[in-house]
C-alpha cells in the first residue's frame, strides 16, 4: 500500500508537470503561433493605420533632397494595399512561403507622379539614374516598412520550426498525460484530476504575476511605437489569457472533488 | 448529506494541500534551474522598456573654466539659431540630425561638439532653399554665427569639399581645434536620390559668452 501511495503523489507530481506544459504549448499555438491572432492583434491596434502614416512619414524625409514636392507621394499606395500585404506577409511568413511585397502598381504610380508633376513644373531632368534611385529608394522604404526588418525573413525559419516541434510535443505529451493519468488511476484507484489541474493554476497565477510585475509592459518600446503597440497588446492578452485559464482550472479541479470515487487508497 | 458535505469539504482540503506541496516543489525547481535565465531575460525586456520622462525646458549652461556645457539640451529641441549672411540663412539648430528633425531645421549631430567646447561640431540640413540649398555658393572667409543661448560664436570658412554618403568620417571628431563642418546633400539643384554631400569646413573666430 506503501509503495502505491508513493508511486500516486509521484505520479500526480509528473502529471502536475505534464498539464502545466500542455497549457503553455496551447497557448502559444493558439495565440502567437495563429497567424489569425496576430492579424486581429493588428487590426485591434490600428496597425495598418500607423503603417501607412510612417511609410508616408518616411518617404516624405527623402522628398526635399530629392528636389521634389510631398505632391509626388499622393495616391501612390492606400491603406488598404498596406493591409492587403501586411495580411500575405504574415499568413507566407507562418505557411513558410516567400515573403514578398508587391511593389509594381506603387513603381507605376509614383513614376506617373513625378513625370506629371516634372511636366506641371517645367522641370528638365539632367540625371535620370538618380531619379531612378530615388524610385528604388521609395520603393525599398515601402517594401522594408511592411516587411518590418530582414530579420523577420531569417526568424521565419525557426518560427516554423518551432510551430512543427511544439505540435508534436504537445501529442506525445498529451498522450503520456493520459497513459499515466490511466495508470495512476487504475493501480492507486484514487482521484487522478484535482490535483495536477490545481497546482497547474496556482503556478500559472503566480508566474503571471511575477513575471507581470517585473516587467513594464506598458512602456516597452521595440522597433517603433506601432510595432510596440501590438506586443504590448499581446502580452496584456496573454496575460489575461493565463488568469482565464488557471481560474478554469482551478474550479474544475474543485469540481472534480465532488465526483464521489468508488474506491480509496487504504492506508 | 451533512456528512457527505463535509466529506467533499475534506477532499478539497486535501487536494488543495497535495496542490500547494507540488506547486511550492515545482517552483523550487524552476526557480533552481531557470532562475539565472529567466532574470537575464528579463532584463533584457526591461532594456526596451522607455519611461516617459516630462522633459523641463531649460536654457543651455556654459561652464566656461571647463570649457564645457553644464546642461545638455534634450534630442530633438531647438538649441540655437545658426546665421549665414551671405546666402541668407537663419535657421533654428536641432539636437539631433536624423531626417525627421531635419525636416524643421539644421540638425547638430549629437556625436558632436558644442560651439565653445573646442572640438569638431558637425551641422547638417537638407538642400533647401530655407537651409543649406546655397551651401556651394560660400567662398573662402565667408562668416556663419551660431547664437546659442549661453552665446555668439563665429565661424570662418576655410575649405570645401564633396564626399560620398558613405565617407561621412571625412572630418573625425578631435578636440584640438574648433572647427565647425556643415554639409548637405549634392548636387543640390538636381532631381533625383542624391548619393554625394558638400561639405564646408569653417574655424571659430570669435565668441562672445553671455554667461
Amino acid at each position: 500500500m506503501r509503495i502505491k501511495l508513493i508511486f500516486y503523489y509521484i505520479g500526480e507530481f509528473v502529471l502536475s508537470i505534464l498539464v502545466l506544459l500542455l497549457f503553455l504549448i496551447a497557448l502559444l499555438e493558439c495565440t502567437v503561433l495563429r497567424p489569425k491572432y496576430v492579424l486581429h492583434q493588428f487590426e485591434k491596434n490600428n496597425y495598418y493605420e500607423g503603417l501607412y502614416k510612417s511609410i508616408n512619414n518616411e518617404m516624405s524625409n527623402y522628398i526635399i533632397q530629392a528636389g521634389l514636392e510631398d505632391v509626388v507621394l499622393e495616391d501612390i499606395y492606400t491603406k488598404d494595399m498596406v493591409e492587403k500585404e501586411v495580411t500575405k506577409m504574415i499568413q507566407r511568413f507562418y505557411g513558410n512561403g516567400k515573403i514578398s511585397v508587391d511593389t509594381k502598381s506603387v513603381k507605376e504610380s509614383l513614376e506617373n507622379n513625378i513625370a506629371s508633376y516634372l511636366l506641371k513644373n517645367n522641370i528638365e531632368v539632367t540625371d535620370q539614374k538618380a531619379l531612378d534611385q530615388f524610385v528604388d529608394q521609395m520603393l525599398d522604404i515601402y517594401e522594408e516598412k511592411i516587411v518590418l526588418s530582414k530579420s523577420l525573413i531569417k526568424a521565419q525559419n525557426l518560427v516554423v520550426k518551432l510551430d512543427f516541434l511544439l505540435k508534436i510535443v504537445f501529442v506525445v505529451l498529451a498522450f503520456i498525460t493520459g497513459v499515466l493519468g490511466l495508470l495512476v488511476k487504475y493501480i492507486c484507484k484514487n482521484r487522478v484530476v484535482a490535483a495536477p489541474l490545481f497546482t497547474t493554476g496556482i503556478l500559472l497565477l503566480l508566474g503571471n504575476y511575477l513575471l507581470f510585475n517585473r516587467i513594464d509592459v506598458a512602456h516597452i518600446l521595440f522597433w517603433n511605437e506601432n510595432v510596440s503597440s501590438v506586443i504590448q497588446s499581446i502580452l496584456f492578452s496573454l496575460s489575461n489569457t493565463v488568469k482565464v485559464g488557471a481560474l478554469i482550472l482551478i474550479i474544475l479541479s474543485i469540481l472534480s472533488c465532488f465526483v464521489p470515487r468508488k474506491e480509496q487508497v487504504k492506508k | 448529506m451533512l456528512n457527505k458535505m463535509i466529506q467533499i469539504g475534506k477532499e478539497v482540503a486535501r487536494q488543495i494541500a497535495i496542490s500547494f506541496f507540488f506547486a511550492s516543489l515545482l517552483f523550487v525547481m524552476i526557480h533552481f534551474f531557470f532562475s539565472e535565465k529567466i532574470n537575464t531575460y528579463l532584463s533584457l525586456i526591461n532594456m526596451m522598456t522607455i519611461v516617459e520622462k516630462q522633459v523641463e525646458k531649460q536654457e543651455t549652461k556654459f561652464d566656461s573654466i571647463e570649457k564645457r556645457l553644464v546642461n545638455y539640451p534634450s534630442w530633438g529641441s531647438i538649441w540655437a539659431t545658426i546665421k549665414i549672411p551671405d546666402i541668407g540663412v537663419e535657421a533654428p539648430v536641432y539636437h539631433g540630425d536624423t531626417l525627421d528633425i531635419i525636416k524643421y531645421g539644421v540638425g547638430h549631430y549629437s556625436g558632436s561638439y558644442f560651439p565653445g567646447e573646442g572640438g569638431t561640431i558637425i551641422l547638417a540640413a537638407h538642400n533647401s532653399k530655407q537651409h543649406f540649398m546655397y551651401l556651394p555658393k560660400l567662398k573662402e572667409g565667408a562668416e556663419v554665427i551660431i547664437e546659442a543661448s549661453y552665446g555668439t560664436f563665429t565661424y570662418r570658412l576655410i575649405d570645401t569639399k564633396i564626399i560620398g554618403e558613405k565617407e561621412m568620417d571625412s572630418l573625425p571628431v578631435q578636440t584640438e581645434k574648433e572647427i565647425l563642418m556643415m554639409y548637405t546633400c549634392y548636387p543640390v539643384n538636381t532631381i533625383g536620390h542624391k548619393t554625394k554631400r558638400y561639405a564646408v569646413y569653417l574655424e571659430l573666430v570669435g565668441e562672445n559668452h553671455e554667461n
